[in-house]
Order: C-alpha cells, then structure tokens, then sequence
C-alpha cells in the first residue's frame, strides 16, 4: 500500500510530532488526524463489507483499536499504513461474523483449451484501449458491481492485493491463510473479473 | 510452453515473481502467440480498470461519525486517565 516511509529522515520528524501529539492527546491535533484519514479508511471498509453503515461501525471500532495500540505503536509502518490495516481487520472481523468470508470459491473462471493446451477459438480476445472508459461514472459503477459480484473469497483477495495494494504475505496475514491460498485466489479473481469486463462492457477489438 | 500454461503463469509474471527461466519462456511464448498476448493484455487492463475505478470514490463523510469517534475517544482517555 501506498504510504510514506517512516524511517526516511524526510517523514520521520514529522511522524514522529504527530505520534506525540496524538499519545499526548491533543484535542486539535486529533480532531484534524481523524478528519484527515476518515474518506479513506471509510471507502475502504464500504468496499469490503459493500454496506456504509457496518463500514462506519468498523471504522469506529477501528478508530478505538487505533487509539488504545498507539502507546504501543513503533513506528516501523507509516501512520497511515498502520491505521489502515487496523481498517482491514476490523472490516474483515465483521464479514467473517456474517458469515460471508466462507462462501464458495471461484473454481472455473479461466479460459478454455483444446487436449494439448492450446486456447480454444474465442479465447484470447484483444483489448483496444480502455483507458477512456472509466471516463464515465456509469462504467466505473458497473466494474465496482462485477467486483461485488465475485464469490467473497476472491473479491476479498483482489481488494486487499489489486485495489489496497497489500502484499501477499500482508493479504495471507489479514485473511488467516497461506501465501499460496492468496496467489491462487487472486489469480482466479482476476482471471473472472477479465471475464466478466469482456462480457458486460464493450471493449474496444483492435484489428 | 503452451497457451494452459502460459495463463497460469500471468499472475506470477505480472507480480514479478517467476524465476528467471520460466520468465524467459514465458516472454518466447508471448512473443510467438498473439492469443497469449491478447489475453495477457486483457489480463493487465481488467486490472487496471478495476483498480482505477475504486480509486477517489471517497464520499463526504458524516459529521456524526467524526463527532462519534472523537467522543468516545475522549471517553478512552478519560477511563485511562
């Protein structure tokens, strides 16, 4: 995930203020850290549990986790990166509490192929240039659906990798399985999201 | 390589993560198969797009969940204090 690193002796000094002022708990300083991280962690959380209520309430949660493990934070991740996982772990507590996290994985999402392994005819379709197409808020509506449409425990990998940026190992930390588990997830989640872009969105053929 | 084995190796190419001999071959087949080419182009942009469109979808956020959290912030200090 994106994030300044804290040990660079540009951002350090800076962090390192902040930390204070929050352990200090300085109402100001609070108030504008709070305001400052909330969009975020909030879109976060919303695109994991698909819901702005429990998103808030994970969001508080996480706030309150964030404040009683900041005399124990040592600044071995940017801020920000910290309380962004702390997100990530609450919103995927209460998916697991729903019951949603154990759903069905994605088994058959890829290509087809003839006896030797070669693409059947069909497979393989070009893709012109889509970088016009999320210009318009209809069509990035309609890739956030067929995201929300994979089975949870592929949406939750592609998320977590492709759209926070975790690492593997971060993402197999956070869901309690294997690194191989994440790698072959994220693979089949990627693989029916291309699937499902090719069905429902017209992508320009090149010739 | 064939065109089966081509794909289940994408996500390992894509995340840099092939050793060096199997990324040589990998990139052979991509250079000799446009069909692999094609679909690991798709690959690519269905990425691309999927991360670009849950990029700045942030929206206001409400008064009352600010105030929640700093409220009962403030009753995290007080308990501690």
């Amino acid at each position: 995930m994106a994030g300044a690193d804290p040990t660079s002796p540009a951002t350090r000094p800076a962090q390192d203020a902040l930390l204070a002022s929050l352990r200090a708990g300085d109402p100001a300083v609070t108030e504008a850290w709070v305001r400052s991280q909330l969009p975020r962690m909030r879109a976060v959380a919303n695109r994991l549990l698909r819901s702005e209520s429990a998103a808030d309430d994970a969001v508080q949660e996480a706030f309150m986790r964030a404040f009683r493990a900041l005399p124990d934070f040592r600044g071995e991740a940017a801020l920000e990166t910290w309380l962004h996982r702390i997100v990530v772990n609450a919103a995927l507590g209460r998916l697991r509490k729903v019951g949603r996290a154990g759903e069905v994985e994605l088994d058959q999402a890829g290509p087809e192929y003839t006896d030797d392994g070669q693409f059947l005819p069909g497979e393989g379709r070009a893709w012109g240039a889509v970088e016009g197409l999320l210009q318009r808020e209809e069509t990035r509506e309609c890739v956030r659906r067929m995201i929300d449409g994979l089975p949870e425990t592929s949406r939750t990998v592609l998320i977590l990798r492709d759209i926070e940026e975790l690492s593997t190992a971060e993402a197999a930390e956070v869901l309690g399985v294997s690194t191989t588990v994440v790698k072959t997830r994220l693979h089949r989640a990627r693989l029916a999201l291309k699937r499902a872009i090719e069905n429902q969105l017209t992508v320009e053929p090149q010739p | 390589m064939n065109c089966k084995e081509f794909v289940d190796f994408m996500r390992a190419y894509c995340d840099g993560e092939l050793p060096v001999d199997l990324k040589s071959a990998f990139e052979e087949k991509m250079e000799a198969c446009s069909l692999c080419r094609c679909f690991l182009d798709g690959y690519i942009k269905a990425g691309n797009l999927a991360r670009e469109a849950c990029t700045g979808e942030s929206k206001p956020v409400p008064e009352a969940l600010i105030q929640a959290i700093l409220s009962a912030k403030s009753e995290v200090a007080a308990s501690e204090s």
